[in-house]
């Protein structure tokens, strides 16, 4: 699995997912490889790959866009709470993780998916144990900016 | 038609845009019930399962996953012949053929459209002969 498989398996998942999903194209204006993942303030919504593979996809969302997201999502109109805001982050991450699964299945990676879980802080940043590997790719949308991350390596 | 349909899935709001989709779609539901996992269908599915004509579910979620559900369902003589249409991220043959073997009736992988699900559930109807 290398990086460019990595990063197109991302890029995919996530231009792939959101027209449908949200209604909205996911435009990619930056990405590059990282030790870590930056300090954040919003909301992250993170899968974790396990099986004979380990890693995670985290999205990030400051507040203002996945309250958007949230909302176009519903497409009813109603308001909406932090807990509903939490829940579509989640969800976001879930169908965006179950994509890229698949393409990285063409590389040969063989993984399940653990339930998705948010952490919310202003700030906090989401580390992985062993450093390093992290595709970190930022997209941009009519309503602002989210990053999309994910790193995945085999199990020795 | 007046269909009785149960959602599960573990995000509300998901269980949000299904019901969006299938009040749009006009397929003549008349009532959504709802279980945020198994174990929650099982629950209604004993209780209501006589009066359902179709299940929606996930597969990845807490307390009960979507094969445990589907599995345990067709045990059940209340709920084994309802259609189950199975609603998840995950696309891969494997899981496809695990849902299958598992009981389901059909397979949606998220992000749906609406006329995929349209498409899907009228099928399925069709199938069961409730559709004149």
């Amino acid at each position: 699995m290398s990086q460019p498989e990595l990063r197109a398996a991302l890029e995919a998942a996530v231009q792939g997912t959101f027209p449908t999903l949200i209604g909205r194209e996911a435009a990619l204006s930056e990405v590059t490889e990282g030790e870590e993942i930056p300090s954040f303030h919003g909301y992250s919504g993170i899968v974790g790959f396990g099986s004979d593979w380990s890693g995670a996809l985290v999205i990030q969302c400051p507040k203002p866009l996945a309250l958007s997201l949230t909302n176009l999502m519903l497409g009813d109109g109603q308001p909406v709470d932090d807990d509903t805001v939490k829940d579509a982050v989640g969800e976001i991450v879930n169908v965006v993780a179950g994509s890229m699964k698949l393409r990285l299945s063409s590389c040969g990676v063989t993984s399940s998916l653990s339930l998705p879980t948010i952490v919310e802080g202003n700030p906090h940043q989401v580390s992985s144990i062993g450093r390093g590997g992290w595709c970190i790719a930022k997209f941009s949308l009519p309503e602002g900016e989210f990053l999309a991350a994910a790193r995945i390596k085999e199990k020795e | 038609m007046d269909l009785t349909v149960l959602l599960v899935d573990d995000s509300r709001v998901m269980r949000r845009m299904i019901a969006r989709t299938l009040a749009e779609a006009d397929l003549g539901v008349s009532e959504v019930l709802e279980a945020s996992n198994g174990k929650e269908a099982l629950e209604i599915g004993l209780e209501r399962g006589k009066d359902l004509d179709l299940i929606l579910t996930d597969l990845n979620m807490p307390e009960m996953s979507g094969i445990e559900f589907v599995q345990a369902a067709r045990r059940l003589t209340r709920l084994r012949d309802v259609p189950i249409l199975v609603v998840a991220s995950e696309a891969s043959l494997e899981v496809i053929e695990e849902a299958r073997d598992a009981g389901a009736s059909a397979y949606v992988t998220k992000p749906f459209t609406a006329e995929k699900i349209r498409d899907k559930i009228n099928a399925l109807m069709e199938k069961k002969g409730g559709r004149a």
